[in-house]
């Protein structure tokens, strides 16, 4: 018998996983539209005149994203100018069909898109670091690259803010897992609509309160191409006991996703409980609660033929090799407290520059064994065989990122 | 896209191939281990004993929040842990013991037969069983219904003393005259068919401090007699009702989370009234970590601090304290196993059923599934647990009607509960029976419900109203519920209450200075 | 020669045995040696009256069911490896809420 749609007269082809509200498509989509957009002026999410961009992945949440945003843009005056911001991994095979559908959404939506390579950034790819390291720990190196290639990425672009798909089922997950962590510094920022406001890029997440379904949903009926697959990297297996156990009780009752939001927005951490204190790395200044964040210590590691630097929880002998680090940066420094990038070949042309938040430019440039001071230049055939520049990056608000390519030779086992 | 973000990576310890503990020796004296707990350490008997008993005492006697003397409120359930603790507390107040523990224990056992539809042959039953028990510690013992809690309008039911104390027991030789009540009666929970009294005239009287009902108390077989059929008929009543309300809940989760509350109520009220300052629960860490777990799942993430830590001061009067929120069902279990404590399985609403039959269960079976292959998750939920606020240090922060939590629906946008709000609003076209009830509320006109109650002079409450004063779990947990009337009485009563000091503050709100 | 052994279920595991704590049986003789992860299976084709699912997850016990061989915890025995010895005792202890 069919069902009329709740909202207007016509039948109803679908109900509402989130509500269980039988509606028709139209409606459907009203409903979904009109939810974001209600998210979107709550949380105050968009100033006028802003640039956004939208971290995109080809799968569903980005292009579902990608094509919301542009519709509640042009209809609420947002007044927002969009991009979409991808990354490329380097993982053969899985990325070139996700990229392939993040260039149709730029095509499809007009969109104007940038893709960001590992490669460019640090100088390898998840496929290079899969062959140094294994399957262990790959993800790790991944996530970590992937936060602050968006960042670096969007630096580039000089937007204001990015907007990434995460949707209700994300949040609730992370929850679950935080809570079976013990990690109570992420449990207390998950849920936050907006992440990273001091001193990073702020991202934010529209679809905190859009239930996974839904998106699904909308895609089919909008009939909006997407592409998802999983990573042939094996992913991590301790996130998908949390992905399971959600998928569970979202059986036994639907309401528990948003449940667990809401369980999240209302904890609050005692005071005495010691927080990790967000500074910035010495090395590139990214935000970080230790001394040198981790891509960094990671890097140093796959450069150095190290891969385990920078795995598993901070034990002594990561803090040690932190310390060495941050130490060898501190005999290359002088009072003003200049840095030396990440390889130690490095250290800055002139004694004095010194290091102020503001200021963009430090000079770096290379030097040999022999103390020679080398080109600046970028490329291969440089002489001294490493052309790595890294460049300060100021308290978040700027940074410029240059490229490092290893010569493998260089690398010792 | 691959959804692995920074961080994501760091996993908890996994467990070592079962082949490498054979034959362990225990880690503190090099015997023959018998059991590996905590992550993987091995203990032999002895010292599994000390290690146990050692924790208990630490637990309850690091706090300081016990005092000598005091007047402490056992709760059990029946189950291990209960069984468990009540063993550990017996052990640690006897004499022989080194530095014993100084506390007045009581007994309460709740029997939540009615809940889960159990024949009263089998209520019978176990009552029995759980008072023998009881009994033979010596100490005084409470047996309550849960359909009692729906009802504390009567105070007979909770002010009653103990039930039973038995004579020349150790307590009274170690404490000197018990002063207070030892009138023996058991309040009867059984049925339609029969009225049945338990046989307690071994049990004598002492002097007593004031005696709320006015019974005499010469005759205790003539008074109990006749309490007990007086009684019998509001038990039947009140186990209906009761019935009536789970059953109109319509969710396994909804109800395990009201019968939860009505529990936790009916302890802190016979606590009050018949003097005790602390009650104890007999939850272990498993359990608590479950809980923790559960309650984040039903939207009661401000409460999980508060519903697993040592000391919950929900309640002004009474605080509830949770001594065994250290040890693991594992070491629950062998301590049992070696001291032969015996416990009385009493089935739940989630006995036998799958895996998906409530929340509760479900994350059961995902924790205990987790633990054995991380061996650290149960403390790592309890380390989470412990770092978050119980919010007991904010004065002015109201209280849920039903379980007394804060309330924490008054949030500002953006948040989860405003989300659920708009979805709700937009996506149905305005609401369906609640605003006939509104009506009724409003003149002593009949709304043609037909039901008989809207010519009752007592203005009902509307489900607006009580939904107002309740926090965001317990509203989820009546959400399916068509008839306000059925919530227990003191929930209705708070609600009119607070209804109350809401018309008050608006006739006076233009007067009123602002104090923001 | 087959080899007696006491079983005994308790925490609410009874229930799936006719609520009977205790079973004495006698394992049959076999060519391999008895070891738990035989016992399993065969406590479920012989003796379980109801809901398999409930005592067994794959080829071991659910999660959650604590296991003593004479009074010593079956993870210092090599729990599924360990060879059954004639009267021998077997505890199976269900920690779960309401069994």
């Amino acid at each position: 018998m069919p069902l009329a749609c709740g909202l207007c007269d016509k039948q109803a082809i679908l109900k509402r996983p989130k509500t269980g509200d039988a509606l028709c498509k139209e409606c459907f989509f009203l409903a979904f539209e009109e939810e974001v957009h209600q998210t979107i002026t709550d949380a105050s999410l968009f100033i006028k005149g802003e640039t956004v961009a939208i971290g995109a992945s080809g799968g569903k949440d980005s292009t579902v994203l990608a094509y919301v945003m542009k519709i509640l843009n042009e209809r609420y005056d947002y007044n927002l100018n969009l991009v979409l911001l991808s990354i490329d991994e380097g993982i053969t095979g899985y990325r070139d069909d996700s990229l392939e559908s993040v260039k149709r959404n730029e095509i499809q939506y007009g969109l104007p898109l940038k893709i960001v390579s590992y490669e460019e950034l640090y100088g390898w790819t998840m496929d290079a670091i899969v062959k140094q390291i294994g399957l262990k720990n790959n993800c790790t190196f991944c996530g970590v690259f992937r936060r602050q290639a968006l960042d670096r990425g969007a630096l580039m672009l000089k937007v204001d803010k990015i907007v990434t798909g995460h949707n209700a089922d994300d949040v609730a997950e992370t929850v679950i897992m935080n809570v079976l962590r013990g990690d109570i510094g992420r449990l207390r920022r998950c849920t936050a609509i907006t992440t990273g406001t001091d001193g990073a890029l702020p991202r934010c997440k529209p679809f905190k309160y859009t239930y996974e379904k839904e998106i699904v949903m909308y895609a089919y009926f909008r009939k909006l191409d997407y592409f998802s697959t999983e990573c042939i990297y094996s992913p991590n297996a301790y996130r998908g006991f949390a992905r399971a156990y959600i998928k569970d009780l979202e059986k036994i009752r639907p309401s528990a996703i948003i449940d667990i939001i809401h369980s999240g927005e209302s904890l609050s951490v005692k005071k005495e409980v010691k927080m990790p204190v967000q500074g910035v790395c010495v090395r590139c200044g990214y935000i970080s609660s230790n001394t040198v964040c981790k891509a960094c210590i990671m890097l140093e590691g796959l450069n150095k033929g190290l891969p385990r630097l920078g795995i598993g929880k901070t034990h002594k002998e990561r803090l040690k090799m932190a310390e060495q680090i941050g130490e060898k940066e501190d005999s290359s420094i002088n009072s003003q407290n200049l840095k030396s990038c990440v390889s130690d070949h490095f250290r800055p042309k002139s004694n004095s520059t010194s290091f102020e938040k503001n200021q963009l430019d430090s000079f770096w440039v290379q030097i040999s064994q022999s103390g020679q001071s080398c080109c600046k230049s970028n490329t291969v055939g440089c002489s001294c065989q490493r052309s790595v520049v890294c460049k300060d990056v100021t308290a978040g608000i700027q940074s410029s990122v240059e490229q490092q390519k290893i010569n493998s030779s260089v690398i010792d086992f | 896209m691959c959804s692995v973000e920074e961080g994501d990576t760091d996993v908890p310890f996994s467990k070592s191939r079962p082949n490498e503990s054979i034959g362990r020796t225990c880690m503190k004296c090099q015997e023959k281990a018998i059991l590996i707990t905590r992550v993987n350490d091995a203990f032999c008997r002895s010292c599994f004993m000390v290690y146990i008993t050692h924790k208990f005492r630490a637990t309850v006697g690091k706090t300081k929040l016990v005092r000598d003397g005091e007047m402490v409120l056992v709760a059990l359930s029946g189950g291990p842990s209960s069984s468990a603790l009540l063993h550990l507390i017996q052990e640690g107040l006897s004499e022989r013991t080194h530095k014993k523990l100084r506390f007045r224990p009581g007994l309460i056992f709740i029997d939540e037969g009615a809940a889960v539809n159990l024949p009263s042959s089998e209520r019978l039953n176990t009552c029995e069983k759980m008072l023998e028990i009881m009994k033979s510690t010596g100490f005084p013992c409470h047996i309550k219904a849960l359909e009692q809690g729906l009802d504390n309008d009567n105070i007979q039911e909770f002010s009653s003393p103990p039930d039973i104390c038995c004579p020349g027991s150790r307590l009274e030789k170690e404490l000197g005259t018990i002063d207070y009540d030892t009138e023996s009666i058991l309040s009867d929970i059984s049925t339609a068919t029969s009225s049945v009294t338990l046989d307690m005239s071994e049990c004598s009287i002492s002097s007593s401090i004031e005696e709320p009902y006015g019974n005499s108390r010469e005759a205790i077989a003539v008074s109990s007699m006749s309490r007990v059929e007086s009684s019998f008929q509001k038990y039947e009543e009140a186990e209906e009702k009761l019935k009536c309300l789970l059953k109109s809940l319509n969710s396994v989760s909804s109800q395990e989370d009201l019968i939860r509350t009505i529990r936790h109520k009916i302890l802190s009220e016979v606590a009050t009234t018949c003097g005790y300052s602390k009650v104890m629960l007999g939850s272990c860490g498993t359990r608590l970590a479950v809980t923790l777990l559960t309650d984040m799942a039903i939207g009661r993430g401000g409460q999980a601090a508060v519903d697993t830590v040592f000391a919950d001061r929900r309640y002004k009067n009474v605080m509830f304290l949770r001594p065994l929120r250290e040890f693991s069902s594992k070491e629950i279990g062998m301590y049992n196993a070696l001291n032969d404590v015996e416990s009385v399985f009493i089935p739940t609403l989630t006995t036998k059923g799958s895996d998906g039959a409530s929340i509760e269960h479900l994350t059961e079976a995902f924790v205990t599934g987790l633990q054995r292959d991380y061996p650290s998750t149960v403390s790592n939920i309890m380390r989470t647990g412990e770092k978050l606020s119980t919010g007991a240090e904010e004065e002015n922060k109201e209280n849920c009607a039903m379980c007394q939590s804060s309330l924490d629906t008054n949030v500002i946008a953006p948040s989860a509960l405003n989300a659920v709000e708009f979805s709700q609003r937009i996506s149905s076209r305005g609401d369906n029976s609640d605003s006939k009830r509104d009506h009724c509320n409003k003149t002593g006109e009949c709304c043609g419900e037909g039901d008989g109650s809207c010519n009752s002079t007592r203005t009902r409450a509307t489900k607006q109203q009580v939904l107002a004063s309740l926090c965001y779990g317990c509203r989820l947990a009546i959400r399916k519920l068509d008839d306000v009337e059925k919530l227990p009485l003191y929930v209705l009563k708070d609600v009119f209450w607070r209804v109350r000091r809401e018309k008050m503050k608006s006739e006076i709100e233009e007067f009123l200075l602002d104090t923001s | 020669m087959s080899i007696p052994i006491t079983l005994e279920f308790s925490g609410g595991a009874e229930l799936l045995f006719d609520r009977q704590k205790r079973h004495d049986i006698d394992l049959p003789k076999q060519e391999n040696p008895w070891r738990i992860q035989e016992l399993l299976p065969w406590i479920r084709d012989n003796i379980l009256k109801e809901r398999p699912e409930l005592f067994m997850q794959g080829n071991t016990v659910r999660p959650g069911i604590l296991v003593l061989v004479n009074d010593t915890d079956w993870e210092l025995m090599g729990e599924l490896e360990y060879n059954l010895q004639p009267n021998d005792r077997i505890i199976f202890i269900s920690t779960l809420h309401g069994g």
